[in-house]
């Protein structure tokens, strides 16, 4: 504690900075922890239920159920473009040929849009957490290099170059980079695990969206 | 113009349902910095306090214990107290002055006088006492003492040095060895060589044999080499030393050397 109470202001600038983004980067490792975790958990459920009630309408109901799931909202989407698309044929004198494959196209377009919002939902803040592993220990550094150029000037100042002298000073200055160390390692270490995890959700959900164009295209139509 | 009607997409795709507990995410985050710096500043991780070493004894085969260390080195003997030539004092008596009943004032002044005059006599042999001590230890200055406290010669309060001691002493001064070999602390604590040697009354070396080797063949020779050196001691032993041991070792090196 003394090492921090005895820094020069610089260095506890330093301390402060790194101490934010090792708040932060916690703060962003718990809440992704159980984000992606639910998600993860949401999806596996979710897609057993699709799978064995077949039927939209029933589907949509228990949508509840799965609220943390990325599927649930592409299946949504879907759901709700199919509607307004009956809606508007239903009051058209158009093709059914054209209708149906403006329809498939529109489905696609909405599973796209869906895929991509929710990939930015899952990746959210995890940029925080690269920057805070890349710019921490140079954060770090800066605070031990200026704090060593202190020390050193004192040293200047005081005319004595004994261990004594030394020591203090430079043992002061590499609590900086320590602390840097200290809130980039899990950083880097959290980023890696999520992006892995994010990546076999978007996965999940790329694969969904084949599915649901699929039964899309098997669809009866009403007319 | 055809009115197009427009709908923005269903919210659920931007709402993230555990928005609202990143703020609980971050209150967590806080509370944990706050008692890992807590702990940092009462003392929870930090080191144990290492336990000192059992202190390590050496003991000295050249000096032998004195009796009394506080007492430093003693006086030593003078051959014969130095008489140095005092003039001798005359005895002065007092006069003695009959008291006269009419003035007691002259009675005590007569009996100050004679207090003065002993004063006088007791500095005047004190004096006469301190110049004896005084050249007593300018001739004991006069001769360096080089031996150490402990060995013949020393003149100190020692307990004695027997022959022993004082042949294992000559050996050690005679001892010589590569200075590498004592930079090697590692080596300096295992290194050692017990040697049984037997001197004749007229201090020559008659036989040596090595009870125990020091698997270094480099010490060893040194040890050979020391003993050549030592073959005639600079003076005759009381009585004759047969098969006495001496250890070498490093460390009695090391300190010789220091």
């Amino acid at each position: 504690m003394e090492l921090i109470t005895n820094a020069g202001l610089v260095v506890k600038l330093v301390l402060l900075i790194l101490a934010y983004f090792s708040v932060t980067s916690w703060a962003i490792i718990i809440f992704k922890t159980l984000t992606i975790q639910r998600a993860t958990r949401d999806s596996a459920r979710f897609l057993d239920f699709f799978w064995a009630k077949r039927r939209f309408d029933v589907i949509s109901q228990g949508l509840g159920d799965f609220r943390r799931s990325p599927l649930t909202v592409l299946f949504r989407e879907v759901n709700h473009e199919l509607l307004q698309s009956r809606r508007a044929a239903e009051g058209a004198s158009a093709d059914v040929l054209d209708v149906d494959l403006g329809e498939q196209e529109r489905v696609a377009r909405v599973l796209r849009r869906a895929t991509t919002s929710e990939t930015h939902r899952l990746e959210k803040y995890l940029s925080f957490l690269a920057t805070t592993g890349s710019a921490a220990p140079f954060i770090g550094l800066f605070g031990t290099v200026w704090g060593i150029m202190d020390a050193f000037h004192g040293i200047g100042k005081s005319g004595s170059a004994s261990l004594a002298v030394v020591a203090p000073g430079i043992s002061e200055a590499l609590v900086a980079t320590a602390i840097g160390l200290v809130a980039a390692i899990p950083a880097v270490i959290a980023y890696n695990h999520f992006v892995n995890k994010v990546n076999v959700l978007i996965g999940e959900m790329d694969n969904f969206s084949q599915e649901m164009l699929n039964v899309v295209q098997r669809m009866p139509r009403s007319r | 113009m055809t009115a197009v009607s427009l709908r923005r997409p269903p919210s659920g795709v931007h709402a993230d349902p555990l928005a609202g507990r990143f703020l609980g995410a971050y209150l967590v985050s806080l509370l944990l910095h706050g008692l890992l710096l807590f702990g940092l500043a009462g003392g929870w991780l930090r080191s144990a306090p290492r336990e000192d070493k059992p202190p390590v004894y050496y003991v000295d085969l050249i000096h032998k214990p004195v009796l009394n260390p506080q007492a430093g080195r003693p006086e030593p003997r003078v051959a014969a107290p130095v008489s140095t030539p005092v003039a001798p004092v005359a005895r002065v008596e007092p006069k003695t002055v009959l008291p006269s009943k009419s003035l007691p004032t002259e009675r005590k002044s007569a009996k100050v006088a004679a207090g003065h005059v002993s004063n006088a006599l007791q500095k005047l042999r004190d004096e006469q006492a301190l110049q004896q001590k005084f050249a007593a230890l300018r001739q004991a200055q006069a001769v360096p003492i080089e031996t150490p406290v402990g060995l013949p010669d020393a003149r100190g309060n020692e307990a004695g040095v027997t022959s022993l001691v004082y042949v294992q002493a000559f050996i050690q001064q005679n001892w010589a060895l590569s200075p590498y070999l004592l930079a090697d602390p590692a080596k300096m604590a295992r290194t050692e060589a017990w040697v049984r040697i037997t001197y004749g009354k007229g201090g020559r070396l008659e036989s040596f044999r090595f009870e125990k080797e020091s698997r270094d063949p480099q010490f060893d020779e040194s040890i050979k080499r020391a003993l050549a050196k030592s073959k005639q001691l600079p003076s005759e032993l009381p009585v004759r030393l047969e098969d006495i041991l001496v250890v070498f070792n490093l460390k009695a090196l090391a300190e010789l050397r220091r």
